[in-house]
């Protein structure tokens, strides 16, 4: 602040001592740096657990659609942007991570799909979905609904769409999310290979 | 103002949700099942009481005119807190939660109480209103959450009891009203408790009425 805006005549008085600026800005300062640094210590203390956790429930989730002793990252460079990452498990094929958001009803879905080295489904699972309770969330619940996609190979379509994949009733939409992101699967597998 | 008449607003006469009408938005969305319920209960619980303990203790320091800033610093560290240690302990929960556990920041309960209470009052007071209100909350999310949960999908104790967390079936699942898991059933339920709950705290009111005409 300049000198000349500091010395200017105030136009009522000074009520107390704790409203001038530099005060404000002191204590106001003050409390974030300490909020700041209790921040910062929680997250060091619970970053690497938090890590783990996800990783964790990443691994579940491709053990369960294809079995295999270790999964090697591959990179997928095709286009596709939905392909999130990619995973060679062995000589048993690969394990994908597809984003199925644009087709879901709520915003968020994202599926784990396991390719055998024919080129037909092993598994699918559902890493994280919004979907309604009781209808689209049946698609995550539900591993009898999923296991129908075990074998198929090629487009993967629901029952309205001419497919084989009896949807979810009342979930039609998230049914097709899944079936798409399936087919999206398939088709980055074969670029794979 | 005693413990006694403190314990007794928060949990009935000055109830968060019922009479106060704070924190909606997460009173409808989450209470779908008592895991639920309880999770999101205890997690308002422990950051208005730190939040309202903070608070009071600096309140001296605490300038006026940016107090509302304050506060709300506050708040979001004890909200980011919590948060992070359901991410890396509670994972079950903090994913049925979602979004609505970094959303207690803008809860009014939780601003509301600094405000009204904890930047007026001492350390012990408003550590106390902090637990009683955070009950106030956590019963009336229990009680919505017992009954969505048993006319929604017929169960009892969803996410903590029954096999693979699932709850106890009391009625075969085709039976139940799945509009009551949704949010028109949030809203029906709430309704239905603030009724009950306003016609149980008038009804001594009235019977003292009538014991005046009686006289």
């Amino acid at each position: 602040m300049s000198e000349a805006v500091a010395k200017r005549p105030r136009s009522h008085p000074k009520k107390d001592s704790d409203s001038s600026m530099g005060k404000l800005t002191v204590t106001l300062g003050a409390i974030c740096a300490v909020c700041a640094l209790v921040l910062g210590g929680v997250y060091s203390l619970t970053a690497d657990q938090i890590k783990m956790n996800q990783m964790g429930e990443k691994m579940g989730a491709m053990k369960l659609v294809l079995a295999a002793d270790d999964y090697d990252e591959v990179s997928y460079t095709g286009a596709d942007t939905n392909i999130l990452s990619a995973y060679k498990a062995g000589d048993a094929g690969y394990v994908l991570e597809v984003n199925c958001a644009a087709n879901s009803f709520s915003g968020t879905l994202s599926i784990m799909v396991g390719v055998n080295s024919d080129g037909t489904v092993s598994g699918v699972e559902v890493l994280e979905s919004a979907e309604t309770s009781g209808l689209g969330a049946i698609a995550k619940e539900d591993a009898s609904w999923r296991a129908q996609y075990v074998g198929k190979s090629g487009e993967v379509k629901v029952d309205k769409d001419g497919g084989e994949i009896t949807s979810i009733s009342g979930a039609t939409i998230t049914s097709r999310g899944v079936s798409t992101g399936v087919t999206a699967a398939l088709a980055a597998v074969a670029e794979l290979n | 103002m005693n413990v006694k008449q403190q314990l007794k607003e928060g949990l009935l006469t000055q109830n968060p949700v019922t009479v106060q009408l704070l924190g909606m938005c997460s009173v409808l969305a989450i209470t779908t099942s008592l895991f639920n319920g309880i999770g999101m209960g205890i997690s308002v619980l422990v950051i208005l009481t730190l939040s309202n303990i903070f608070i009071a203790a600096l309140r001296k320091i605490i300038p006026n005119k940016i107090r509302i800033a304050c506060f709300i610093v506050v708040i979001a560290t004890f909200v980011t807190v919590v948060d992070l240690f359901l991410k890396a302990y509670l994972k079950e929960l903090s994913a049925s939660l979602g979004v609505f556990i970094p959303l207690i920041v803008v809860n009014c309960i939780i601003l509301g109480r600094a405000e009204s209470f904890a930047s007026k009052n001492g350390i012990g007071a408003s550590a106390l209103d902090g637990v009683f209100q955070g009950l106030g909350y956590t019963w009336i999310l229990v009680v919505m959450c017992v009954i969505r949960e048993f006319l929604g999908s017929g169960t009892f104790g969803g996410g903590l009891l029954g096999e693979g967390g699932k709850g106890i079936t009391l009625f075969p699942e085709h039976f139940a009203m799945a509009g009551m898991a949704r949010p028109v059933g949030g809203f029906l339920t709430l309704a239905a408790v603030i009724a009950a709950m306003q016609y149980f705290l008038n009804k001594p009111k009235k019977a003292e009425k009538k014991e005046e005409v009686a006289k």
